[in-house]
């Protein structure tokens, strides 16, 4: 049981979590958004589901397939230090995508409404 | 284990700095929905949904700044051996942290503001098809 090992199955715990927990607050809170857009129920909650399903493959997808690039770890130390840098660079790439789709759906919104 | 204080350091910073964000998150976006319902007219659902919205990404910025500025450089002209050492860096690090907690909470006020004298701005009627006069 190497510390890599053991980062790894760490880094996979708090990711999965984070990106779950993530995914699954946008849904439920964006289904407003995309309502507004789409207007009719079940469009946007077949819409609101497939960008959740494509969201959890993207990023779960990411998240693993990183883990290949990782240094080998020879200490508690190291293993702090790469277990954080690494969860940070996933929680930037998820903040960054998060804002941008809140920007594309507020300027759809826009349009949508003032096409009206 | 090689070096006892980093760990040491490391344990002390974490909890610190992850509660911070949490407790000023909460505070922050528990008082927001005020604008949030002003800048929406009073609907609630898409004003706590943009709430929400917002509240996930300052926690996501925050916990990956958070993470990002913990590790600690040490080298042979900067050992970390000291007690002394100890709290110099843990008060670098959470101080910083914490001015940056500050600054994106009023990043977040600023947006805020922004959006509810948008809202209150009385929007321009136009209309939408231009009716040429008839000439005759």
């Amino acid at each position: 049981m190497t510390y890599n090992t053991i980062s790894y199955i760490i880094y996979a715990i708090i990711t999965i979590y984070i990106t779950v927990v993530v995914g699954y607050q946008c849904y439920k809170s964006g289904y407003v958004y995309v309502l507004s857009i789409f207007i009719e129920e079940e469009i946007s909650m077949s819409i609101n589901k497939i960008l959740l399903l494509g969201y959890y493959l993207t990023n779960l997808g990411y998240a693993i397939t990183i883990i290949n690039t990782w240094n080998t770890i020879n200490s508690i130390t190291d293993m702090v230090n790469e277990l954080s840098l690494r969860i940070a660079s996933i929680v930037f790439i998820l903040a960054g995508m998060h804002y941008m789709n809140m920007i594309v759906l507020t300027l759809w919104r826009k349009t949508s409404l003032s096409k009206k | 284990m090689e070096n006892k204080l980093i760990i040491i350091a490391y344990a002390i910073y974490l909890p610190i700095a992850l509660l911070l964000t949490f407790y000023v998150a909460k505070t922050l976006f528990k008082n927001a929905k005020v604008f949030m319902l002003d800048i929406f007219h009073g609907k609630e659902e898409i004003a706590f949904a943009t709430n929400r919205l917002f509240e996930i990404g300052f926690y996501l910025m925050n916990l990956g700044f958070a993470l990002l500025i913990l590790k600690i450089h040490v080298s042979e002209y900067n050992p970390f051996e000291t007690t002394q050492k100890l709290i110099e860096t843990l008060s670098y690090k959470i101080g910083g942290f914490s001015i940056y907690l500050g600054v994106m909470l009023f990043l977040n006020l600023m947006l805020f503001f922004r959006g509810r004298r948008k809202a209150n701005q009385p929007k321009p009627i136009a209309p939408k098809t231009f009716v040429r006069p008839a000439t005759t």
